[in-house]
Order: structure tokens, then C-alpha cells, then sequence
């Protein structure tokens, strides 16, 4: 956690940009609770252990869970970190601190529009829901008021992404000759990446499922959004982990007493991510039929680079968290290990965070693995990847990382560290449990997203039972929801903390500095441009396939909305008659 | 007696058996999985948990009485 200096704190520097993160963590942390509850309300009913909502509305529980954590929570988390790397990194404000304002407001309203329609699918007569799940491709369908949430949310983030760029380019006319702060091109690179993956995103939600909820059009292709869908959901995957990662390699260092090994490296994987993570979605669509397997090859090789820049990470961080041991005392091949500053919340959480995002990245390669994805497609396998991913690496990483910016936000103390000590560890215990059990019961053969996995089927387990399995879903669930009350409650009392000063921050130097690489690095067009081709590569020939194959809005429908057919027949016959007034 | 350096505080200690906590649980599968040996849950759990409770009652002990002990 935040240690005393003599430093001016973020928010004594830059009060206003303080409130715009402050307000962004908010709003993920309300989105966190809700999330949580919906999570242990799944956990426990789909176990059998605790029924307190009717299956009818499991997919409403499920939604929320889905959309509040891994949509809301971690993307609001995300703008408020970046909002303060970039004032940080590049010791500047925004450009125009009222647009930094309107695209957080944006944002929230959005937000707020998707939870609704979400929420008020348990009310049974209001005839709004939205019951599509994180994943929201057809063939469900939700109330138009999520998708426009959803769009004016992702619109908001543009907003943010070019707000940090209009920063950066101010910047860069005062120091032409310097090399972009890391923290700053953590977050340009981050954003290059989401321009590119959501493009996908906009033209499923904008030219497809919107038109299809207002009943504008009468049908859409399901193979034709899934691909567009999973174009973006893969690499949101990274849009979640690529703050997490600005965390292990600029903060963790800090923490263990050390400095970054290598800010070269740093650099090269986050470039890795812009160029890899859009051109591998369909590795999520390995048993969709109506995607040829030759596309569905280059999508699993695609994916097997993405193992790069997590291996550098892996690498990196481990050398820069060593450095630090030793720094502290540490010696040994392995006694360093005792040197790190167990004791402090921030510390241990990444550091767990990181040792099941290790595990994380084993099970994902089985996912990824044409051959093998078979084994464990839309089985308990896949949820218990993703929490250890995306439930651990990134939640985890999240809530420790707030306790150490918390107080250069605030002026205030956590309130109590044993407590942030014992959430942290309670979430490592909690997640050790549940998603062990998830990857196990995924072998053999347990199905996800459903409020009766048990059906008629019997599932023979190699070893122990599948009662066993389910009860240590529910323990462990019920561990991760106590974990994220004790999160709240201590940052909710850390609120009444008295103000004082002291706890501003500084994030030292790498050990081999941005000198040590080459300047090509920093070139944003080039790379983005390198990461359109990739998707053009990967993705013409399979979207004109299905086009191709399906039309637009499925096979048999009219390849545009029957709303303007009339316009379009007036122009065939306009463009007729001028033919033959020029013949 | 000089400690190990994480039994120093009760922060490392928590860590540290959480860690092994964890270890063990995965053994369990590890040998189920890996090598057909199915170990009864009930008496595999409440036997590792009182073996840690011990080391961490005993870790506990030797660390209030330690000239290392961390504040």
C-alpha cells in the first residue's frame, strides 16, 4: 500500500483529473458489488444449494453477471486507471478537462441504460429485458434500450481513447525529441487496439441487432453477428488485461522495492497485443458451422503467438519483482521469494493475481487448440478459465492496485490493511476452489449456462463425485463474495479516514530505459496500420464467405431492410433510366 | 532460533498457508486425474486443514518468541 513520502499526492496535483478517476472507480466498484451478488446468487442456485430466484430467471442473473463485471466493472476500472497514467506519466492535463468529463458521463449513461434493461427482466410486467448474456449475439434478442446503452457506452470510450491521444499529441509538441512515457504508451497502444477489435462490435450492434430489436429489419444471420461479436470479444479480453498488465510492469516493481527490468520489453509486448488480438475470434466459433476450418487453423495460430507477450510478461515482471527482493535483502535461487513485501495487500494481490493468471493461461491453451477445444466447448471448462483470467489476473490485480492509488486519490488511508491482507488472500483461496472445480467438472462433460446442469444426464467423474464438485463451486463462490464485501466496506470506511499528506508517489526509472530501444517502437501509425492489414487477412475472406453463403440478414431474406426496399428499387429504375437515356 | 523470513509476520504466515492450502487442494486433483488414485475428500480436507492449523499454530507460537519478529 501507499507508504509515506514527502511528495505531493496525484490529487493535490491534479485535483480535477483525481475526481474524473475517482468518479470511474466508483461506478466499477457499485458495478462490482452487483456483479458479486449476481455471481454467488448463480453460484449457489445452479449447486442446489441455495434456491432464492426461479430458473426462469437464471439468464437474467447471468447477464448482469456477465455484462456489470466483465463489461462494466472492468472497463470503468480501466479509463480511470489510464485517465491517471496519462496525467501522471506525461505530467500534463487533459487538453480540455469538459470533454474528459463528457465521455465519463457518457459512459455512466450508457451504463445505466444496458443495467436497466438488464434489470428489469425481473420484473415481469415491465416488458423490458435483456436476457443475452455477456456474449449478446443473435439468435437472442434484448430490448432496444440495452443495445443503444451499449452503443453510447462504447462511444464513450472512443471519446476517452482520443482525449488521451489529444493529451499525448500536446505533449509531444513541447517534447519532440522524447520517447513516450511508458505509462502513456501502455495506454495509446491499449486504445489502437480497441479502435481496431470494436470496430467489429459497432457494425453488429448498430447495423444488425439494434434495427433487428426496433423491428426495423425482420431477421439477422446468428453466424453473421457471432463472427462480428467475436471479433471484439477476444481482443476485449486484452482491453481487460493490458491495464492489469500496466500495473504489474509499472507499479508491482515499485511495491517490491525494485524497478522495471526492461521497459524495451514492456514496450514490444504491449505492440504484440495491438498486432494479435484482434485476428484470433474465431477460435471461439471452433463448432460454429459455416466457417471453413482452414480459417478457423489461422485463427488457433494466431492465437498460439498471443502466448508471446504473456510469456515476456511473465518474464519481465518475475525479473523486476526479483530485482526488488534483492534489493530488500533477498538472496538465494529461491529465498528472494521470502524477501517480497508479503505483507502489503497491494503486493500480494498482483502477486497472487499473476500465479493464477498462470493457470489461467495453461487452460486457455486448451481452449485454443482446435484439436482439443472439443473436449471442453460450452462445458463448466470455459467459465473456469475466464475466472481465473479475467476473475483473478484483471478483478484481482484491480483491487489490489486500489489500494495502493486509493490514497493518491484521496489524501486518506485504507482503513485497514489486515482486512485488505485477509480480502486478498480470500480471494486467491476462493478462486483456487471454485474454478478447480469448474475445470474438472468441464472434463467431465458438466454443461455452462444453465440453472439445471444436472438434467437426466449422469456424469461419471474419474475421481471424487460431482456433489463434491458443485459443493466446492459453492464454497468457493460464496468465499469470492465475502471477499469483495470485505473490498467495499473497507474502501467504503477508508472514506471517513482522516485527510492528511504524504502520499504521493513516484514510479522509478526501468532498469533498462526507453534509450535501450529502438524508436520505431513509438511509431503509433505504423503499428496500427500493420494491425488493420492482420484483420483484413484474417477476417475478408471469412466475413465475405458467410455473406456469401447466408446474405446479409440470413438465407432466403431480402439482403437489405424491407423499411427501404421502396428506395432502393427507386434508385435501380433511376439508374436504368439514365442507361438508356445515355444509350 | 532464526525463521524463515515469510513466518516473520502473521501477513507472510496467512500467505504462506494459504499458499500451501492451495498446493494441497490441487495435489488432490493432480492424483485423481493424472494417476487414477481417487483420495475420499472428507478425511483428505479436514486431515490437510488440521495439519496446517498446527503449522500455523506452531509457526505462531516459535514467531512471538522470536528475537525476529517482525512489528
Amino acid at each position: 500500500m501507499s507508504t509515506q513520502t514527502d511528495q505531493p499526492s496525484f490529487v493535490d496535483r491534479y485535483p480535477e483529473e483525481a475526481a474524473v478517476v475517482r468518479r470511474s472507480l466508483l461506478v466499477a466498484f457499485v458495478m462490482l458489488g452487483i456483479g458479486a451478488l449476481m455471481g454467488l446468487v448463480q453460484a449457489l442456485h445452479r449447486t442446489n444449494v441455495l434456491r432464492i430466484i426461479d430458473s426462469a430467471d437464471y439468464y437474467t442473473v447471468l447477464t448482469a453477471h456477465g455484462v456489470f463485471l466483465a463489461i462494466v466493472f472492468t472497463i470503468f476500472f480501466l479509463v480511470g486507471l489510464y485517465q491517471w497514467a496519462v496525467t501522471r506519466s506525461l505530467d500534463r492535463s487533459p487538453v480540455d478537462i469538459r470533454f474528459t468529463h463528457a465521455w465519463a458521463t457518457m459512459m455512466t449513461v450508457g451504463s445505466l441504460m444496458a443495467g436497466a434493461a438488464i434489470l428489469l427482466g425481473f420484473i415481469d410486467e415491465v416488458p423490458v429485458s435483456a436476457d443475452v448474456l455477456f456474449t449478446f449475439y443473435a439468435p437472442l434478442q434484448a430490448h432496444p434500450i440495452f443495445y443503444a446503452g451499449l452503443a453510447i457506452f462504447i462511444v464513450g470510450t472512443w471519446m476517452a481513447g482520443a482525449d488521451w491521444f489529444r493529451t499525448w499529441l500536446a505533449w509531444r509538441k513541447d517534447n519532440p525529441d522524447e520517447r513516450i512515457p511508458l505509462q502513456t504508451f501502455m495506454v495509446l497502444t491499449t486504445m489502437i487496439m480497441w479502435y481496431v477489435a470494436t470496430l467489429g462490435v459497432a457494425v453488429e450492434v448498430l447495423v444488425f441487432l439494434l434495427p433487428w430489436s426496433l423491428g426495423l429489419i425482420d431477421s439477422v444471420d446468428p453466424l453473421l453477428t457471432r463472427t462480428l461479436f467475436w471479433f471484439f470479444g477476444h481482443p476485449v479480453v486484452y482491453f481487460w488485461l493490458m491495464p492489469a498488465y500496466l500495473l504489474w510492469y509499472t507499479v508491482m516493481p515499485k511495491i517490491a522495492g525494485g524497478r522495471l527490468f526492461s521497459d524495451p520489453l514492456a514496450r514490444v509486448v504491449f505492440i504484440l497485443f495491438v498486432l494479435l488480438s484482434t485476428p484470433v475470434g474465431i477460435h471461439h466459433q471452433y463448432v460454429d458451422p459455416g466457417i471453413a476450418q482452414g480459417f478457423k487453423f489461422i485463427a488457433m495460430t494466431n492465437t498460439m503467438f498471443l502466448l508471446l507477450p504473456s510469456l515476456l510478461t511473465a518474464f519481465t515482471v518475475v525479473a523486476s519483482i526479483e530485482h526488488g527482493a534483492r534489493q530488500r535483502g533477498g538472496t538465494g535461487l529461491f529465498g528472494w521469494l521470502t524477501a517480497l513485501p508479503w505483507r502489503d495487500p497491494a503486493f500480494t494481490g498482483m502477486a497472487l493475481a499473476g500465479l493464477l493468471f498462470a493457470a489461467g493461461g495453461f487452460s486457455g491453451m486448451v481452449n485454443a487448440g482446435m484439436n482439443i477445444n472439443y473436449l471442453v466447448h460450452n462445458t463448466l471448462w470455459v467459465p473456469g478459465h475466464f475466472h481465473l483470467t479475467v476473475g483473478t489476473a484483471v478483478a484481482l490485480t484491480f483491487m489490489a492496485g486500489t489500494y495502493w492509488l486509493w490514497p493518491q486519490l484521496t489524501n486518506r488511508e485504507i482503513y485497514s490493511r489486515p482486512i485488505a491482507l485477509a480480502q486478498v488472500v480470500m480471494w486467491f483461496g476462493g478462486m483456487a476452489l471454485m474454478s478447480n472445480a469448474m475445470h474438472v467438472a468441464g472434463l467431465f462433460g458438466v454443461p455452462r449456462r444453465t440453472a439445471e446442469p444436472q438434467y437426466s444426464f449422469d456424469f461419471p467423474a474419474l475421481f471424487g463425485t460431482i456433489g463434491e464438485l458443485r459443493l466446492q463451486i459453492a464454497v468457493g463462490g460464496t468465499l469470492l463474495f465475502i471477499s469483495t464485501v470485505l473490498f467495499l466496506s473497507n474502501l467504503a470506511f477508508s472514506l471517513g479516514t482522516p485527510k492528511r499528506e504524504g502520499f504521493g508517489q513516484t514510479i522509478p526509472p526501468a532498469l533498462s530505459g526507453p534509450e535501450d530501444s529502438p524508436a520505431v517502437l513509438d511509431n503509433m501509425k505504423l503499428w496500427a496500420a500493420i494491425a488493420v492489414v492482420l484483420v483484413v487477412l484474417a477476417y475478408a475472406l471469412p466475413l465475405g464467405a458467410i455473406i456469401s453463403d447466408n446474405g446479409l440478414f440470413g438465407v432466403g431474406i431480402e439482403p437489405y431492410p424491407m423499411l427501404v426496399r421502396p428506395l432502393f428499387d427507386w434508385a435501380g429504375a433511376t439508374l436504368a433510366g439514365l442507361a438508356e437515356v445515355i444509350a | 532460533m532464526t525463521l524463515p523470513s515469510f513466518v516473520r509476520t502473521r501477513g507472510g504466515m496467512l500467505v504462506g498457508l494459504v499458499m500451501l492450502g492451495a498446493i494441497g487442494f490441487e495435489l488432490r486433483t493432480v492424483a485423481g486425474m493424472l494417476f487414477g488414485i481417487d483420495l475420499p475428500a472428507a478425511p483428505y480436507f479436514i486431515g490437510m486443514v488440521a495439519i496446517l492449523s498446527i503449522v500455523g499454530v506452531y509457526l505462531d507460537v516459535t514467531r512471538s518468541t522470536s528475537p525476529d519478529t517482525a512489528t
